[in-house]
This record gives C-alpha cells, structure tokens and sequence, in this order.
C-alpha cells in the first residue's frame, strides 16, 4: 500500500513540463485545482480534462505510470460515486428494481464527481512527477521568500521537506528490515487483539527511533561539513529563471481561467438533464 | 606545507549522565599532515581515529590544545565556513549523508551553501561526478544506488566544494568488496591526479598499505607514524594493539624466524613472491 | 539424510510489473546435520534472499524447502516451528536491539516461543555464556554497549531460541580486525560445543576459508558451485570473474606455482603457506 502512493515521485525524463520554472508549474497547479473546483458543467470539467490531458502527453510520462497514482484512492471514488447514485434523483430512471433506483442525475452526477476527484488527484501528482523535490522547494522558497519579512522562515520547511522526501524510502526499507527480523525471533503482527497488536509493534518502533535519532545526529554532521548554515547566500545549480516557456506557461494559466469561467456563463450551472440530453 | 596541524590535542565527549566525566577520546595528540600527502590513519574501534576526523575541520573543538587549518585555528568561528570549505569529511554511512532526492543535486549542496555561481555549480558537479566515476548517474535517486555507489557520491559531493584536503571516516566499513574496490579508485585518484590531500581513516590493512604514510592510533593517542613498510616491519606491535598485519607480512616474519633470510619490507605479494624467487634462484 | 534442503526454489520481487527481478533462480541446496556452511556470493547475488526463505520469512513463487522431509509451508504450525528451529540472525543484527535491558532482549525469542520462565531463563543465561556477555552485563541497557557487544547481544537472542540450524547474514560486516575475529571464534565455538548445523553468509573468503565445512557460492540468483573448501578455491579464476577474491595467501601461491614451484594450490591460511615454503625452501636446500 506504501509503495502505491505516488505523490512525492519525481519522474526524470526531459521534457518541455520538464523545463518549465517550478513556480509556474505550482502556479499552475493551483490555478487548476480551483478552475477543477469552480467547473459548474460538464464542458468545462471536458476543457479542464483535455486541458490535462495535453499536459501529460506533453511530458511524456507514460499514462500507465501517471494512472498508477489513482490506485490509492480507488476505494474514495468509488464511495463517492455509489452515494451520489444512491441520493441524487432527479432525470430520468434507468433501473428500478426492489429498493434500487438508479436515475440518470445520478449516474451523470457520479461521474461528474469521480472525474473531478481522478483530475484533482492526477494533476498533483503530475507536479511532483514533473518538478524534482528540490526543484519544487527552490519554487517554494522563492514564492514564499516574502514572508520571511514578517518572521517566517520558510527556507526551514522547505528544507525539512527535501530531507523527509530522501529518507521515506530509507525508512520504509529499514521497517521491513527490523520487522522481518523480529518475525525470525517469532514477533507475530498480524495475530491477536487491538492491544496485542499495538505492544507487538514496540519491537519495530524502539529500534526505528534509536536507528532515525542516529542517522539525524550523523546527517547533521554531514550536512555541517558541507557548508550548510541554514540557507544564508545559498544559491542553487538550477536557478530559477523564467524562459519564453514560463511566459507561454503564464499565458496557458490565463487561458485555462478564462475558458472555464466563460464555458461556465455560458453553459450554464450543471444540469443533469440537460446533460443527459445533450450526451443523448 | 602543512595543510592541517593537530598541536597536543586532547579532546572528551560529555556524558549524557549529569555529573560522570568520560575519559578522553584523544590524548595529546600531535600530527601534523602536509599538502598533498596520502595518509592512512589505522585503530581499532574506539581508538579516537574517528574524533580526528571531527576535530579536522572543527566539527569538534580541542579541549586542551590547537588544531590549525590552513593557518586558520579551529576555534575560530569566524574561519568556520572557510575551514569546511578547505577539509571536507566523508563519514561511514554513505545513507546518512546525502540530503537531496537526485543524484546531481546532492553533489550541488555543498558548492549552492558556499553562495557559488550556477554556471560554476554544474560544471564543478558534472567534473565530480566524472571523478568519481557516477556521471552517468547523475539522474538517478539515492536510494536505488548500491553502497559504493552512494558512497562515491558522497565523495563528489566533498570535492565539489574543491577542498584542499579530504578526510575519510572509514568510508568502506560497510561495503562489500566491490563496493570497495570502487571507493579505494575514487579516493587514489583524488591523491595522484587531483593533488588533493587525503586522509583515510580505516581498519583494513590491504587499504593503509596504498598510502605514503601510516599513522596507527591506540588508547587516544598516536602510537607509530611512519611509511606502510616501516609501521608493517613491526608485526608484534600492530598485533598486540588487536590489528591484523597484512598476510604477507606474517608469512614473512613465520619463514624470517626460521632464519630464511626474506627481505623486511615486504608488502605486496608481487613483492614476496619476487623475493621467494630470488632467494630459491639463488642458492 | 538431509537435514535442510531447497527444492527448485524460485522468487522475484515485482511479479507481474515492469520491474521484475529474479531473486532466486532454481536454487537445490541440501544441508546434512552439523555441517558448518558457508554460502557467499557478492551482493544482489541472491545469498540474502535464499537465507530468508530457510526459516520461512519469505515464500518462493515455486519450488520448495524442507526441513527434515517436510515442506515449512505445510501448514501453520509447520511454519510456526521452522521460525525457532531456523535461526536466523540478520546483518547489522545491533541495529534491532529493543529492550530495557540486555536480558529482556535476549529473552525475546524464547518469550515468543511460550516456554516457561524457568526455561528462558536457562537459555538467556546460556545464550550469552556462548557470545561471551557476562552476568553482569545482563541488567545493562543494550544502548550502553559497544559495537561489538552490542552485536554479541544480538545473536545471543537467536541462539537462546536453540534452533537446530543456525543462520548468521555477514555477521562480520563493519567489525574492526578484532570484532571480526570475536565473533568468528565464537561461532566456531558454539558448532563446536553443540554440534549443530551453523550456516554463515559471507564475501569474505578469508572468513570462510577456516571454518566451512562446505561452500555454496552463488552468482546472478543461481548457485554457481558447491563442495569443500579446496573444491571450490580450486577455480580462484572463475571466483574472481564473479566478482569474489580469493585469500591473499592463496594468490600467493598461485603466483609461486605460476612460476614454476611446485607447490600446492590448496592454501588458505598463513598457517599451511608456513608450512608449504617450509617445505619448499628444506627441499632446495637438500636437492643442491
């Protein structure tokens, strides 16, 4: 299950996405979570689909690898769509049979609501898979460099991001490792009641604490030898500039938000029968 | 010229229990360590070789006692990034060293904390991995590398600060032979064609015997200092300080002391074989 | 009769997904009571994931292991009792020490094994009479402790479960010369003095070279070779292509004999070289 998530994967091929300034990439991110949010039909949830579909295939990540990132939360979608096909009535009926009725607002509605949890869901994923972790704090940092004037110092966070980033896989090795070895001297964490499950996992949890404070101690050390004093004059290899590419990404943004918010005027709050109708 | 100069360095950790005081790591210790040496600093386990490393470049502060860098004394803070930047320090996890997700911006952390401009920052990270034989893994996330692999990184990501001397905190103690091999490349190549002055700390005879010089450490202090065939002509006095000596020497020493009239410097088995040789040859 | 034995054992990590390994490929090894093994191979050669399968942690995707005849997948209760009849002590085993005390820790195993308190005391005791950890050092905190006795803790609580067969994975790795040869003799004692079956994991041959009784050797998730000692040192040429190195010692006569000595290849320890060139330089002096 761990190993499922993919939020936080970085994908390294050379693409234009690729290219682009983190913080156009974040900009745009955000702006299309909101549009995502705001689309009131199904034309403008379709132009925010193709929207993100020409950004994948843009960035050549293969669309098996960018569906991967929905399979966590399949089991949410799913939910999602059975109940609004169980609440939303209005269209007309499609199957009635004992308690079930099934009518086309509610398929329609269901789907309208899996696809924009699948896009939201995808196009996060699709930054980090785009952006390298650093990449992504160096956009962070810099957007949030402002703030440091009123006392916040995000350089920290970001920072503190870059490093959790580096050692989940670490980590997530190293449980596998103590756990098997505990399970040879017979520690069983499957079996047994609630109480008996969490005492079971002391075995993991002591060593994995004692093994994080050490391995703490000694990146500190290195990260000391290497110069590191809390971002003061840091530059960074990949400075971020803005290129003709950013400007055209800028331009995209603004596209992106004048469409939606046209197609939604003009095509009208979302109607499940006029959807339906339209589809039909 | 001296590059790092320890003048009767006596160090102590404190204990985490209030009130216990702990015996010194390092005893007054005295060495100094010249531009562009090769030098292998040999010690069992808690012989104070390690704390060296950390006093090199300040990590830790003498107690009693000078270490000088570069004319730069290690207690003072003012010097503090310039001394880092002049002795880099490699330590034994090679995990527990590398901060970033992907390879090359690992090797940039060091040169971006030291404000370098970023022209200069890729073509010193791309130089350094090329040293280190990892450029073609430039893209590549940590965590997927083998050990020796990580640890060359780990190596490039020193030199590209361009330091004058690099020290090695038993940088093969967790590798397989391989791995090793690898790592003892990398580092003879920052000696011979960099120029670059190394300090290698290890456990491993075969290691120390690539270096020029040897200096053996035991109960925090400096035991023997000398060249790898001058330290090894000593067999029981490396032995009793539970260090192994190369087999080749103690095959030497078992025939010498059946009076077989062997050489008493001999350390390679080229250079014994050669030996055996001449001396059948000639009788 | 075999005692422990793999039957076509296959695994790969990732079935059905892009990045498939083969972990292990049709492995058949067959191990009587009281042998004193060695399995090595360089790393990702497969060694660490076929001794993970002997007492059951991992299952094969096909083949099958048996402990005296008897396949440990069977049922439950089969694979409940291959856990404590393998012993298997992981590398950097310090690194899962967990207890209050060093006791406790030692005592984890046999806890797990539903034996009474008087038995686990016996074997806690016992255990760490084997790895040298004296009685005073049982109240201590396993956090206080050096490196190496930290390591000596750590076996101690997979020998105090008293398994028949006794798995250590590079249980030298990161010891200084001294710690190596601690831990070495201490193995070597505890075969000695209870004559049970101890399976060591290593790429160090010098390690293995004075103990085994027989070396597997494994290369890309198969093994390579089996025999004695002298069998399988017999073709350094052939070990050195899969990236494992012989005993400087042995090189040593290798070089003799390729200059024409007739000497024996079958060295490995400074011990029989002595008295090899003992020999050869006796015979020189006698034949002028």
């Amino acid at each position: 299950m761990i190993k499922d998530i993919t939020i936080g994967q970085y994908f390294p091929l050379n693409s234009v996405i690729h290219k682009l300034d983190p913080r156009t990439k974040l900009l745009f991110t955000v702006v299309y979570i909101v549009m995502v949010f705001v689309s009131n039909n199904f034309i403008s949830l379709f132009f925010c689909l193709f929207t993100g579909i020409a950004i994948i295939s843009l960035s050549k990540i293969p669309v098996k690898t960018v569906l991967k990132g929905l399979k966590p939360i399949l089991m949410i979608i799913t939910i999602t769509s059975v109940l609004q096909i169980a609440y939303v009535k209005t269209g007309i009926t499609l199957v009635e049979f004992w308690k079930i009725h099934i009518t086309s607002g509610g398929v329609l509605t269901a789907v309208f609501m899996a696809l924009r949890i699948s896009l939201l869901i995808v196009m996060s994923t699709m930054l980090t898979y785009t952006t390298s972790p650093t990449s992504l704090t160096n956009g962070l940092d810099r957007v949030f460099a402002p703030f440091k004037k009123i006392g916040l110092d995000f350089h920290t966070v970001t920072m503190i991001m870059t490093i959790a980033l580096r050692f989940i896989p670490t980590l997530i090795e190293e449980v596998d490792k103590i756990m098997s070895a505990q399970k040879s001297r017979g520690a069983n964490f499957e079996q047994g009641s609630l109480m008996k499950r969490a005492k079971a996992l002391i075995p993991l949890f002591i060593p994995l604490l004692f093994n994080s404070i050490r391995r703490a101690y000694e990146l500190a050390n290195a990260m000391t030898c290497r110069c590191y004093n809390g971002g003061k004059g840091k530059t960074t290899m990949n400075a971020l500039k803005f290129t003709k590419r950013d400007y055209f990404g800028v331009l995209s943004v603004a596209v992106v938000i004048g469409a939606v918010i046209t197609l939604n005027i003009f095509c009208g709050e979302y109607n499940a029968e006029f959807t339906f109708n339209l589809a039909v | 010229m001296s590059i790092i100069e320890f003048q009767n360095v006596t160090f102590r950790y404190e204990s985490d229990d209030e009130g216990v005081v702990l015996a010194p790591a390092v005893k007054d210790f005295s060495l100094t360590i010249n531009e562009g040496e090769f030098i292998a600093i040999l010690g069992h386990n808690g012989s104070g070789k390690s704390t060296i490393a950390k006093l090199s470049n300040g990590l830790l502060i003498p107690e009693i006692g000078d270490v000088i860098v570069n004319g730069m004394n290690t207690k003072n803070e003012d010097d503090d990034i310039n001394i880092k930047q002049t002795v880099g320090v490699v330590f034994q996890n090679p995990d527990n060293q590398i901060v970033a997700t992907i390879v090359e911006e690992d090797v940039a952390f060091g040169p971006e904390n030291l404000g370098i401009e970023p022209t200069e920052i890729r073509r010193r990270v791309d130089e350094s991995l090329k040293i280190v034989g990892m450029y073609n893994y430039r893209n590549h996330e940590p965590h997927k590398l083998s050990g020796g692999q990580k640890q060359r990184v780990a190596i490039a990501g020193i030199i590209a600060m361009e330091p004058r001397c690099i020290i090695l905190d038993e940088p093969t103690a967790m590798l397989d032979p391989e791995g090793r091999r690898d790592v003892m490349k990398a580092i003879k190549r920052l000696n011979r064609e960099l120029g670059i002055t190394v300090v290698f700390i290890t456990h491993y005879m075969e290691e120390a015997v690539e270096a020029d010089r040897i200096v053996v450490m035991d109960d925090s202090r400096l035991l023997m200092d000398g060249t790898p065939k001058q330290v090894f002509a000593n067999p029981q006095k490396i032995r009793s300080i539970g260090l192994d000596v190369p087999q080749t020497c103690q095959l030497a020493e078992l025939l010498k002391n059946d009076g077989i009239n062997l050489k008493n410097d001999l350390l390679s088995i080229d250079e014994l074989v050669e030996n055996i040789d001449d001396i059948l040859k000639g009788q | 009769m075999s005692h422990l034995e793999t039957k076509n054992l296959t695994f790969t990590y990732g079935e059905g997904t892009p990045f498939k390994i083969t972990a292990l490929d049709n492995v058949n090894i067959d191990i009587s009571k009281g042998e004193f093994v060695a399995i090595i191979g360089h790393t990702g050669s497969g060694k660490s994931t076929l001794v993970q399968h002997l007492n059951g942690l991992l299952k094969s995707s096909s083949g099958e292991v048996l402990l005296d005849g008897k396949n440990i997948h069977a049922n439950k209760q089969t694979l409940f009792d291959a856990r404590f009849r393998v012993g298997l002590c992981f590398q950097y085993p310090e690194y899962q020490l967990f207890e209050e005390t060093v006791y406790k820790d030692i005592a984890f195993g046999p806890a797990n094994m539903g034996l009474s308190k008087g038995e686990i005391d016996e074997r806690v005791r016992n255990a760490a009479k084997y790895v040298g950890i004296p009685d005073e050092m049982l109240s201590k905190s396993p956090f206080d402790l050096s490196g190496g006795e930290k390591r000596r803790v750590a076996i101690a609580g997979v020998i105090s479960m008293e398994p028949e067969i006794l798995i250590l994975d590079e249980p030298t790795s990161g010891l200084d010369p001294m710690g190596r040869e601690q831990i070495l003799e201490l193995i070597k004692n505890y075969r000695e003095q209870t004559g049970k079956t101890v399976i060591i994991v290593s790429h160090s041959m010098d390690d293995v070279a004075r103990f085994a009784t027989k070396v597997i050797v494994m290369n890309n998730s198969k093994v390579e070779m089996t025999g004695t000692v002298d069998e399988v040192f017999e073709k350094a040429s052939r070990l050195r292509e899969i990236g494992l190195s012989v005993p400087q010692i042995t090189e040593i006569f290798i070089k003799l004999r390729e200059k024409g000595y007739n000497v024996s290849e079958k060295i490995y320890t400074v011990e029989q070289g002595y008295l090899e060139l003992k020999k050869l330089f006796e015979g020189s002096v006698t034949n002028d």
